[in-house]
């Protein structure tokens, strides 16, 4: 796994690394302010969780990481070290997004912690945190998988990562309702979401939780796929 | 027997410009000098031998083996690239074993002490390569190359930033290594560098490979070139007419006291040149040719060259 300690290192060495912890505070923020205010319902955890942590941050912070993960490597010229290693290239991919998503998964344990302490003051039960948490990390480790690949197969991965978070996951794919079928985010609410007891109907997805699971599952597997074979076609500098 | 590195009709380009043009050629254990100026396609031909870049045609191969696809053929090759980056936050010592085990060693401490001892970064294995001057970074590169025993060594313009002692090091280390029966194959646009360590040359000139042999057998093609020669006279204008009829001379210049002549024929010019100094009561202080290192050589075949299209 010297790919991955590699990786890691890199990306928690970088001071835009510790700037992703900036969004990450938006979620303690207005958790702390739900608690303060007395306003802590269902539908807040599940605002929370599917609205902000799910739907904007992970990817954010997902995107980051992912672009960073690549490009720095191929910026500085280390990852010829990697490609004339005797470790083939679908390894370098996978090991890659292992070290990405942790990091990802780092730099958003405060926010993990928060919706834990946010659930147990509801009293939803830990089952119902515990769906929030596996949530963000299997929408975390989708979202990096994929953006890793956008990385290799595009020059302006982190434009286009943003316009994809925002036009797509942001505003079509939460006003269309056909449109969750093909959404990471939707796939990831059905996981946190669909448990919740007392959420009101429209801030739940259609999807069922083993659905939204598989196909996040599925969407992480085939990224590393394509990532590992794009790192094997293209010329590196 | 089956070379370590093979080029056989290898092309590569970049739209429509021609990074490396027809190439064929192999290397054995020794060192071969990859000579060529910036933009020779020195970089983008390394790049195809350690399966970095692919050719769009022809062939490259690694101890018989396709450097993109087989992990025989990486584990053959050690790489020291033209780039300066190298992980944040590591030592050198870290930095070798790291690369030591993307390498499959199996005494990954050990091979990286060594590694380290041979190009002299021993009393700083254990600082952070962040702190590192250029010259250092280079040999921290040239020991990472070296970690697994590499049987083809590849190296990129290695002696770039480094100080004389420095490179005096590193080229007893390519020499040592050559004699050691690895194959090494370093890029260089310093003939004299390139004239000092190399068995081979390999001459690249806009992607085409113009010349290959020994530095002797290179000197050797000063046979079919113009030679320029300078004569140190007394009367520097009387003699010109007389050599400017000489059959051969394409060029002459009055330059001081002297004459810059060009000639086809050096051989005639010498044994004229004392009958037409007498000829024309003109006293020879010197005669001596000034092209005859491995730069004018060079000079030649990259103006030689030049036609080439990329």
């Amino acid at each position: 796994m010297i790919v991955t300690r590699l990786t890691f290192r890199a990306l928690l060495l970088r001071k835009r690394s510790l700037a992703l912890l900036l969004p990450v505070a938006s979620v303690l923020f207005f958790a702390a302010l739900a608690i303060i205010r007395g306003d802590v319902t269902p539908d807040t955890q599940a605002i929370i969780v599917g609205r902000l942590l799910i739907t904007t941050v992970t990817p954010l912070v997902a995107l980051v990481l992912a672009v960073t993960a690549i490009g720095d490597e191929r910026e500085s010229g280390t990852i010829v070290y990697l490609a004339t290693a005797k470790i083939s290239r679908l390894r370098i991919a996978a090991e890659k997004t292992l070290a990405a998503t942790f990091c990802t998964l780092l730099l958003l344990s405060p926010a993990l912690i928060t919706i834990a302490v946010l659930g147990s003051h509801l009293g939803i039960g830990w089952d119902n945190i515990g769906r929030g948490i596996a949530a963000t990390i299997l929408i975390a480790a989708a979202y990096v998988a994929a953006f890793i690949t956008i990385g290799l197969l595009l020059r302006r991965a982190l434009v286009a990562g943003i316009i994809y978070i925002l036009v797509w996951e942001g505003a079509i794919a939460t006003i269309a309702p056909s449109a969750e079928r093909f959404s990471l985010t939707a796939w990831g609410r059905a996981i946190s979401d669909g448990g919740l007891y007392g959420i009101t109907t429209e801030l739940v997805p259609t999807l069922a939780a083993p659905t939204g699971s598989i196909s996040l599952l599925v969407v992480f597997g085939l990224a590393i796929l394509l990532a590992g074979w794009r790192l094997g076609r293209m010329d590196l500098p | 027997m089956t070379p370590l590195l093979e080029f056989d009709r290898v092309s590569k380009w970049f739209r429509d410009t021609v990074a490396v043009g027809d190439v064929s050629f192999a290397v054995a254990p020794g060192v071969t000098g990859l000579l060529g100026h910036n933009g020779a396609g020195k970089s983008t031909a390394i790049r195809l031998a350690t399966g970095l870049a692919r050719p769009d045609e022809g062939r490259v191969l690694v101890a018989g083996h396709d450097p993109r696809r087989s992990s025989v053929a990486r584990a053959t090759i050690g790489l020291v690239p033209d780039g300066d980056g190298l992980w944040p936050g590591l030592s050198a010592q870290g930095l070798v074993e790291a690369c030591a085990r993307l390498r499959g060693v199996r005494d990954v401490r050990a091979a990286a002490t060594a590694a380290l001892a041979a190009v002299d970064l021993t009393e700083v294995a254990q600082r952070s390569v962040a702190g590192f001057s250029q010259g250092m970074r280079q040999r921290v590169k040239i020991a990472q190359a070296l970690v697994h025993r590499p049987q083809l060594l590849i190296l990129d313009e290695p002696l770039n930033g480094l100080d004389p002692q420095q490179r005096e090091t590193v080229i007893a280390l390519l020499k040592r290594l050559g004699d050691d029966g690895v194959a090494t194959l370093f890029s260089s646009h310093v003939l004299s560098e390139v004239e000092r360590v190399a068995d081979r040359v390999l001459v690249l000139v806009n992607g085409r490979l113009v010349a290959e042999g020994s530095p002797p057998a290179l000197r050797e093609l000063m046979d079919e070139r113009p030679r320029r020669i300078y004569v140190a006279t007394t009367s520097a204008r009387g003699l010109a007419s007389a050599i400017a009829a000489l059959p051969g001379v394409r060029q002459l210049e009055i330059d001081g006291d002297g004459l810059q002549i060009e000639t086809e024929d050096p051989t005639g010019l010498a044994l004229a040149l004392p009958g037409l100094a007498r000829g024309a009561g003109a006293v020879l202080s010197s005669v001596e040719q000034t092209d005859a290192d491995l730069e004018s050589i060079y000079g030649y075949l990259t103006a030689r060259a030049r036609g080439v299209r990329r």
